[in-house]
């Protein structure tokens, strides 16, 4: 699932998280040129796509890059 | 700093020739408080009413709830920077408060179409959907009983509550409207607060903010919301501290500058200014604690890392100011839950010993968790229900709030409330109350 | 002068003076009377209450033999009639736990009131739920004052009176809440209980930190080229002018639309009904942010996905009762997979 607080998902046991922009834009920022705007889209798509792609063993967040190795964040509210 | 409040009780509340308080009657002329709200041209019409503890009354539409308070020494006015106010710093000198009573703004809507399309669908196209079979269409938690089991549960139950009631006025944004309202309610609270200036209150507090670092040092961090993401910086939406609405760093602030109103809005108005986190506090303070101060949070972040950040800054205060503990409040929940949880970790991990005060989801007999989420941090919670109100509302005489005869449906009697979900009727917040919830 | 309350209680092997460990397969047997604690327990009782049978069995044999053990045990209730059922105390032993859990909840099934005891962490107390467990020791040294508050609360729930909290009549909390007064001002007990916390002396929190259920991560797909996508939206993105009427703070249902053809949704036709954040974005400028739709279609054309679903759902993230969110998840997931969806993007907002 696409957030913009993972903190919420992965407390609560979401395994696969991806990191949106905001809660009013989540999958886009409408300050970037449209062209960027499309292209970061895309990314978050792409992103949740290779989060269902991993194996995962725990709630688990993604951040968008272009490595294809899932960063595992705690920067929460204790996922435990 | 050092303030003394001054308390003068209004036992009575009634309408007369003139505006003056004696011997614990406030006597109202209604014209002139009508006068004072239709001062603004953005209001048509008007309408100022009474409602009294045990009287046969239900108000609708409330929006804010304001105590007369006025400044008789020391800087700055009451409410400061609330609704274009002054905002010189308060809380030295000396107060007098209007103690029992309350001014209370009634927005109705009915009138207004919608302002603009799409932006303020969040105030003007609502569909509450039922509050449960048993309750009549078209009526909404949000109201005041000021007789039967309802009214002792909420402060203004239990207050003598002068109501302006509003028609809000159309063409203009939904903030515009809670503006107009607000600002009325305070223009007539201010009239009233003068006629205590030079009264001799009931009784007089004093409280002295000098530390008294051979006591536990306890912080209080309530988080109050902001409006910015939805009317912007200046949108008059939303908690205002000396004004301000809209998303920052914490603010610190001392317990006498909220007993002077530097925290208004939101329909909060009179609970922060006679908070019973603070007061506890500052009653106790030098007592068998040490209160250092409030350090209030901001929320309605939109992501993560703007909470985390705010509760970073919350945490670094609060160990700066020498905290042991800290008592910590949320205004409402959903997302702001987040931000409040993250306070927690931060202040805990600082090695701060936390209490949360709050509401509590409803348990669904069994089916469900008490809190929105828990980060292991959190292990002490002080809390003050679902919201529910257990003996049923009874059927009333007299219905304000609607600028227009309101419908029957609101004369009604009302079954008791279960409370959460959109449908809380007693919102306490702050631990006003000693209604709780417990394991059975 | 009312009858006298008749109790009947559950006893172990061991307890019941059969034997040991090595007794731990003896059938169920019912005896008149009260046996071993059972004296002590009438005792306490008094005149006005009979233990009026006892049931024995080996722990093994009730709780892996239930085909067999639970028969005679309903027999006996039926038989008996018991006002109360009175299980244990088990203390700290396990199977004997779980043996008193099981006969609590075959009583509570049968409208029978049940009280068992038991030390906090024995897994006979999260085995059944609703059940009444005065928390005990670890040791049957405690016998006596154990079986005390068990008789104390068990005359009440004999009685069929209201019990009191789980703090007042010092049984384990059932994961139930309710009302409760509590006599003290909020803020008051705020600040008792941050002092207590500083000083060091023992405080009790108010709610006791519960998680929800978690589910297991469900497998990766590894090819997602082979499968179909679809999209969910907790934005509550509806077709413009919401023709469900879907709500617009608390979930109360799902609606599903359809996207067949649709390459990206524009604010002429859709528009966010969530009144929890600002909708302005999404419903002026581009309810796309919602539901990426764009990038699904490219990620569809350039064969990253084997084909995106052609209905959407959406609700309104909001708070409501855990039972709606189960009941609105559990139908989504019901159609998608009977649509033969094997991936879902969500966006939550």
């Amino acid at each position: 699932m696409v957030s913009a607080l993972p903190s919420v998902p992965l407390t609560l046991g979401a395994h696969r998280v991806v990191r949106g922009i905001r809660v009013e834009h989540l999958c886009g920022d409408p300050t970037l040129s449209p062209e960027s705007d499309r292209e970061l889209m895309l990314l978050i798509a792409r992103t949740a796509l290779r989060a269902i792609k991993t194996q995962v063993q725990e709630p688990t967040l993604f951040e968008r890059e272009e490595t294809q190795a899932p960063s595992v964040h705690r920067e929460l509210v204790g996922a435990s | 700093m050092r303030l003394e409040v001054g308390s003068v009780q209004v036992d009575e509340i009634r309408w007369g020739p003139s505006t003056r308080f004696s011997n614990g009657t406030l006597t109202l002329d209604r014209d002139e408080i009508e006068e004072l709200v239709l001062q603004d041209s953005q209001i048509e019409r008007t309408r100022a009413e009474i409602a009294s503890p045990g009287d046969s009354v239900r108000i609708i539409n409330p929006n804010d709830k304001i105590e007369p308070r006025v400044k008789v020494a020391g800087r700055g006015v009451a409410y400061p920077g609330y609704q274009g106010r002054p905002t010189e710093q308060v809380g030295s000198g000396r107060t007098h408060r209007m103690a029992g009573l309350a001014v209370i703004d009634c927005l109705d809507y009915s009138a207004a179409g919608e302002s603009q399309a799409g932006e303020d669908r969040t105030w003007s196209r609502d569909e509450h959907g039922t509050l449960g079979n048993d309750w009549p269409e078209g009526v909404s938690p949000d109201f005041i009983d000021v007789s039967g089991p309802g009214a002792q549960l909420k402060p203004f139950g239990t207050l003598h509550n002068l109501c302006i009631v509003i028609q809000a006025p159309s063409g203009v944004s939904a903030d515009e409207q809670h503006g107009v309202s607000q600002s009325a309610a305070m223009r007539v609270a201010e009239r009233i607060a003068e006629t205590v200036r030079n009264v001799q209150p009931d009784y007089v507090e004093t409280f002295d903010t000098q530390p008294r670092p051979d006591l536990p040092s306890v912080a209080y961090i309530p988080h109050l919301a902001s409006f910015e993401p939805q009317v912007g910086p200046r949108g008059r939406f939303g908690s205002a501290v000396y004004g301000q609405g809209r998303l920052s760093a914490p603010w610190l602030l001392e317990s006498t500058e909220l007993m002077d109103g530097a925290v208004a809005g939101s329909g909060h108005t009179w609970i922060m200014a006679n908070n019973p986190v603070v007061m506890s506090l500052a009653r106790r303070h030098g007592k068998d604690v040490n209160f250092l101060g409030c350090i209030l949070q901001r929320t309605n972040w939109t992501n993560q890392r703007e909470y985390v950040l705010a509760a970073h800054r919350a945490g670094v205060l609060a160990e700066k100011l020498g905290a042991q503990g800290a008592i910590i409040t949320t205004d409402v929940r959903g997302q702001r839950w987040v931000g409040t949880m993250l306070t927690v970790q931060e202040c805990e991990n600082r090695g701060i010993d936390v209490v949360l005060l709050t509401e509590e989801e409803d348990n669904e007999n069994g089916a469900a968790p008490a809190l929105l989420f828990a980060p292991t941090e959190l292990k002490y919670v002080v809390t003050t229900g679902t919201g529910d109100v257990a003996g049923g509302f009874p059927a009333v005489d007299r219905v304000i709030g609607a600028i227009d005869e309101p419908t029957a449906q609101w004369y009604k009697a009302f079954p008791p409330l279960h409370g959460r979900y959109g449908i809380a009727h007693v919102a306490d917040y702050y631990g006003y109350g000693s209604q709780s919830y417990a394991d059975y | 002068m009312t009858r006298p309350l008749k109790i009947v209680q559950y006893l172990n092997q061991f307890f019941g003076g059969i034997g040991g460990e090595e007794y731990n397969d003896q059938p169920v047997q019912v005896i008149e009377g009260p046996v071993g604690p059972g004296r002590a327990l009438a005792n306490i009782l008094g005149d006005t209450v009979a233990v009026t049978a006892t049931i024995i069995a080996g722990d093994n044999f009730l709780v892996e033999e239930q085909d067999r053990s639970l028969p005679p045990v309903r027999q006996a209730l039926r038989k008996y009639q018991p006002d109360l059922v009175v299980a244990g105390p088990a203390f700290d032993a396990g199977r004997y736990g779980l043996g008193c859990a099981l006969i609590c909840q075959l009583a509570n099934e049968t409208g029978i009131n049940a009280v068992t005891g038991m030390e906090p962490d024995n897994p006979g107390v999260m085995s059944q739920k609703g059940l009444y467990v005065i928390p005990t020791g670890s040791s049957p040294a405690e016998m006596v004052p154990a079986l005390r508050k068990m008789a104390a609360l068990g005359l009440k729930l004999a009685r069929k009176e209201e019990v009191g909290s789980a703090e007042e009549e010092e049984y384990l909390p059932r994961g139930i809440r309710k009302p409760f007064n509590r006599h003290k001002q909020g803020a008051e007990r705020a600040v008792d209980m941050v002092l207590g916390r500083i000083k060091g002396e023992p405080v009790a929190s108010e709610i006791s930190i519960r998680q929800y259920d978690q589910v297991d991560p469900p497998p990766p797909i590894d090819d997602l080229s082979r499968y179909s996508v679809a999209l969910i939206t907790t934005a509550g993105i509806v077709p413009r002018g919401n023709p469900n009427r879907q709500s617009t703070e608390i979930p109360r249902n799902y609606f599903a639309y359809s996207i067949a053809g649709v390459d990206s949704l524009t604010v002429q036709n859709w528009e966010s009904v969530h009144t929890g954040f600002k909708g302005h974005v999404y419903n002026t400028l581009n309810p796309n942010y919602a539901l990426p739709l764009p990038a699904l279609r490219e990620l569809d054309r350039i064969g990253e996905i084997g084909q995106l679903h052609d209905r959407f759902y959406s609700v309104v993230g909001g708070g409501c009762p855990v039972s709606d969110a189960r009941r609105i998840g559990r139908g989504i997931a019901t159609e998608l997979t009977d649509a033969d969806v094997e991936a879902v993007i969500l966006e939550s907002t």
